[in-house]
């Protein structure tokens, strides 16, 4: 059905234009024609330099850089471009066997990376993503000279998620950054990333990173093919490519997992899975995902594994109330009383008493009011946002139950459920919408109307698939093997395979007995080479 | 028509959860009271002959489902007709579902909700899931089947305070021919209605494995169904047969220091998820047959359609719900033997005269 | 409450119709219209209260006269 309105929505289109930036062979030999065609091209803005100087090797040659202002690393600049080739030049006399151009690439200019072009469009995009061009009068080709470099935040700690054990450093806005912190902690020469350019205004850089060895093949194969057909003006953040390239887009439930820490994202590519990175957005993106690793934090794996474990519960225990909890209240007080314990129907009785709403109306008004509350508070400066809550929470709370318009059991219910969505943070979209549904559901047909929404959800999650894998693996379909991450988070040295759909290439992780002994004769040392 | 494949242990989750259906609270022994376990058992074994003829049938024509079977062997009219007559089985069957479905609804929990909101929400749900095909068909059951099986052995620990052995003594307390007519009740409900996955088994994607799973199926739900029948007897006593839903009131009785009380909301919820799988089930079976038989290209539109025909006829079926347990207890076994055994034998006897497989049949 | 009927009815058509239409499926349309016809009948009569027969006692009707025969 959707389908069907989404091709009506496409045939409706019109054609797209194509942009015509495609003339190449523009350049001239006269060094002026040719800053003139740059102009044109880039406009006026005050911060697009050109530098014209004179070159002096052999004889006098006009020569120019361009690069923009803010964009470049202005110390490369000066020491290694401008005062090399007006300063340095001079001293000697130089023995010019090569053309010029060759000669001041490969003796003077003291820049990382040269590169040699003359395709027009090509220098004009070099330029806008910091790099400087050179110019030489009588030349048709250009250098591009890698002088990248602006203001950056610097590496801090991640904001949502916070570990007490683990590493403080989170992804920061620019993809060179978080490439260095990925490869920094995965050594492998392996690791490897494919850069692509998307967005035709924008030209975000986009990058995937993968294990060779490990990953899956196809698996690259489709993420490239979905990036490929992406055809937009405009990647502002990661979530503008995962709204193009995720299995459902219909779903509430996400398909695409994010992180904003360098460990969770290496432990996803050690399981092989590929990760998608985008300039300008300090989270990473990893295919495919599992609907389990909502519930996986990545201080699981910092602390001790019963404590792991039992906390993991805990949490699937949170969702649990997180989505049925209002709901089940609405039911047993509306349809099901007979269900309550005897002294707690009294009491419940007892503080519902005189309250005008039926329980679901109550719920769903707080639940918005709740809503209303938690958005503000995010949203506000951080000292005010703290007194909205108390404003809110309590003065709102108590009032309400005070002046006899809600219950108090209503209010601890919301409360709870409150409280239970901040543990599974990435199914929170989802939870909100759930827990709305289920509850409407309840008013109206109980314990019935309960479970049909359950059923709903569960098919809808049965036909979810992330990049190939059903999003509830490896429950569904049950992999024995694979519930050590999932019904209890096993010791390390017992997680010896990777995940059964994911990393089937290489599925084994490490030896079978790595589990540690006591050393009853001199230990030997073990050989470690050749294991991912 | 259906690209989706299972795997052995989804049709053995699937059998299981299919035989519990509407049984693990309508007890298939109800009839012979504290000895319906032993009418039970005796009911596996029958079920079990059932089983393997449609096995022998099935083996001639290996990745066919019984419609595509009934025209092969029969041809394309006369084996429309029998294919017509396996699929009226499957959508009485179903609608017999939906209608216990409601009538358990309306006794334990919703008195005053009219019975067509029951049954149209209920048949939205599986209308949805039926539409998404076999696969996850069978990756829903095997949650559903899980929290059933779970709930199943908690209830049976809450119940060890009220379980009195004594209650089953003494063993055949009744006439051997009574035993015997119900034990082929039982055999023909739920055993034998495992004929409508003949419908499903095309789907398996070891293709060898179908008669293996097929019998760990039918023997794991029978050991569980003779359990709960063994409770419900020990826990009531001969009492247990004068009850609707026996196992309904078995938990009634759960009394765990005043804490734990009252948790018939347990069996019911068992009931209605195993009871959704299995109406999913005929009705996905009911759609891609009568696809197949038609010779369409997809059985998706007809889900709807059949769905609604199958609660209208639910509501018209039995008019009250002791009409449906005389229904169930003295017409169905003699009901069901048609289409159960008498349809598939015929049909083997003449593949068999004309010679099947003649050639490799490939799908 | 015909209402109601109708409007579910249309709203499931609305809903599987166009990628029938779409995809020529002309034999499943022909199926899929006659089914719901048939359903959609049904339901009105239902909702007017019209008494239709019950299924039970056809079958046990027809269960003991095949039984007759025997005997």
């Amino acid at each position: 059905m959707f389908r069907f309105l989404l091709r009506k929505i496409r045939l409706g289109k019109l054609k797209k234009n194509s942009s015509s930036v495609s003339d190449t062979n523009k350049f001239r030999r006269n060094l002026e024609e040719n800053l003139e065609l740059f102009q044109e091209e880039l406009g006026d803005s005050p911060d697009i330099i050109i530098r014209r100087f004179n070159l002096n090797i052999k004889n006098r040659i006009k020569a120019a850089i361009i690069f923009i202002d803010g964009l470049m690393d202005s110390k490369v600049v000066y020491d290694s471009i401008l005062y090399p080739l007006m300063i340095e030049a001079k001293k000697e006399n130089w023995v010019v066997e090569e053309s010029i151009l060759d000669f001041i690439e490969n003796n003077l200019l003291t820049v990382g990376s040269v590169e040699k072009d003359n395709d027009f469009t090509g220098l004009v995009e070099s330029v806008l993503e910091g790099d400087t061009i050179l110019l030489l009068d009588g030349y048709t080709e250009a250098l591009i000279l890698s002088t990248k470099g602006w203001e950056k935040r610097s590496i801090s700690e991640p904001d949502t998620e916070v570990t007490i054990k683990g590493p403080r450093e989170g992804y920061t806005e620019s993809i060179r950054t978080n490439t260095a912190m990925i490869r920094r902690k995965l050594a492998h020469p392996g690791l490897t990333f494919e850069n692509k350019k998307i967005g035709k205004k924008t030209r975000t850089s986009v990058s995937i990173a993968y294990l060779k060895g490990v990953v899956n093949e196809k698996l690259v194969e489709e993420v490239r093919r979905r990036l490929q057909r992406i055809d937009t003006d405009m990647i502002l953040d990661a979530n503008y490519i995962i709204e193009l390239i995720e299995d459902s887009p219909f779903s509430p439930f996400p398909t695409v997992a994010y992180t904003e820490r360098p460990d969770v994202t290496v432990a996803k590519i050690l399981e092989g899975r590929v990760a998608i990175l985008v300039d300008g957005t300090p989270v990473v993106n990893t295919v495919p995902t599992l609907f389990i690793e909502s519930f996986q934090s990545p201080d699981d794996y910092n602390y001790h594994f019963l404590y792991a474990t039992l906390i993991r519960w805990f949490r699937y225990l949170a969702f649990f109330f997180n989505i049925l909890l209002a709901a089940f209240f609405v039911a047993l007080s509306t349809f099901h009383q007979e269900l309550i314990p005897t002294p707690l129907l009294i009491s419940m009785a007892a503080a519902t008493d005189g309250t005008p709403f039926p329980a679901v109306v109550e719920v769903v008004v707080m639940e918005v009011v709740f809503e209303i509350l938690r958005e503000a508070g995010i949203r506000l400066p951080r000292p005010i946002g703290q007194t909205i809550s108390i404003v809110g929470a309590l003065v709102i709370g108590q009032a309400t139950v005070a002046a006899g318009l809600v219950g108090a059991p209503t209010v601890i219910i919301i409360a709870l459920t409150a409280i239970s969505s901040f543990v599974v943070p990435t199914q929170e979209e989802a939870g909100i919408l759930l827990r709305l549904t289920l509850t409407i559901f309840a008013g109206i047909l109980g314990a019935y109307g309960i479970l049909l929404g359950i059923l709903v959800v569960l098919t809808h999650l049965s036909s979810l698939r992330s990049f190939g894998v059903p999003y509830l693996s490896p429950i569904v379909p049950l992999s024995v093997e694979d519930l050590k991450d999932v019904v209890v988070r096993a010791p390390i040295w017992a997680m010896k395979t990777r995940p059964r759909l994911i990393g089937w290439p290489k599925p084994i992780r490490q030896e079978f007995n790595l589990g540690p002994e006591l050393p009853e004769k001199p230990t030997e040392d073990r050989d470690d080479q050749g294991k991912i | 028509m259906e690209e989706g494949r299972i795997s052995s242990s989804q049709l053995t989750l699937l059998v299981i959860s299919f035989l519990f259906g509407t049984s693990l609270l309508l007890s298939p022994g109800r009839g012979a009271g504290q000895d319906s376990w032993l009418a039970t058992l005796l009911g596996l074994g029958e079920g079990f002959i059932f089983a393997l003829l449609n096995l022998a049938l099935y083996n001639r024509f290996s990745g066919q489902s019984l419609v595509e079977i009934n025209e092969l062997v029969w041809g394309p009219i006369i084996g429309k007709f029998f294919s017509a007559a396996f699929l009226w089985y499957l959508f009485h069957l179903g609608s017999s579902g939906f209608a216990i479905f409601v009538t358990l609804l309306k006794t334990a929990i919703f008195m005053v909700t009219p019975e067509y909101i029951l049954l149209v929400t209920g048949l939205i749900t599986c209308i949805y899931t039926c539409k998404q095909g076999i696969e996850v068909i069978s990756r829903m059951n095997e949650v559903l089947l899980f929290s059933t099986l779970f709930l199943f052995a908690f209830s049976l620990f809450l119940m060890l305070n009220i379980f009195e052995p004594k209650n089953l003594l003494p063993v055949l307390d009744l006439p051997v021919k009574k035993l015997l007519w119900v034990a082929h009740g039982t055999a023909t409900f739920p055993f034998g209605q495992i004929i409508a996955l003949a419908m499903v088994w095309p789907f398996l994607n070891e293709t060898e494995q179908y008669r293996k799973s097929l019998f760990k199926g039918l023997i794991v739900a029978g050991i569980i169904l003779i359990l709960g029948e063994i409770r419900t007897g020990a826990v009531l006593g001969k009492i247990s047969g004068f009850y609707v839903f026996p196992t309904y009131e078995a938990y009634r009785m759960i009394n765990i220091a005043g804490v734990l009380t009252r948790l018939e909301l347990i069996p019911v919820l068992n009931f209605l998820t195993m009871g959704f799988i299995k109406a999913s089930i005929l009705l996905y079976a009911t759609s891609l047959g009568t696809a197949q038989m038609l010779k369409l290209r997809t059985y998706r539109p007809l889900v709807f359609p059949l769905g609604v025909l199958m609660i209208i006829l639910a509501a018209q079926n039995y008019a009250n719900i002791s009409q449906h347990l005389e229904f169930t207890e003295n017409i169905h076994p003699l009901y069901a033997l048609p289409f159960q055994v008498i349809l598939p034998l015929i049909t083997l006897l003449m593949a068999l005269i004309r010679g099947f497989p003649k050639q490799e049949v490939s799908k | 409450m015909i209402f109601l009927v109708v409007l579910g009815f249309g709203l499931m058509i609305f809903l599987e119709m166009p990628e029938l239409i779409q995809k020529k499926y002309y034999r499943e349309l022909v199926v899929f219209c006659i089914l719901t016809l048939i359903g959609l009948i049904l339901s009105i009569l239902l909702t007017l209260g019209v008494e239709l027969p019950y299924l039970d006692p056809l079958i046990k009707k027809a269960i003991t006269g095949i039984g007759k025969l025997f005997y």
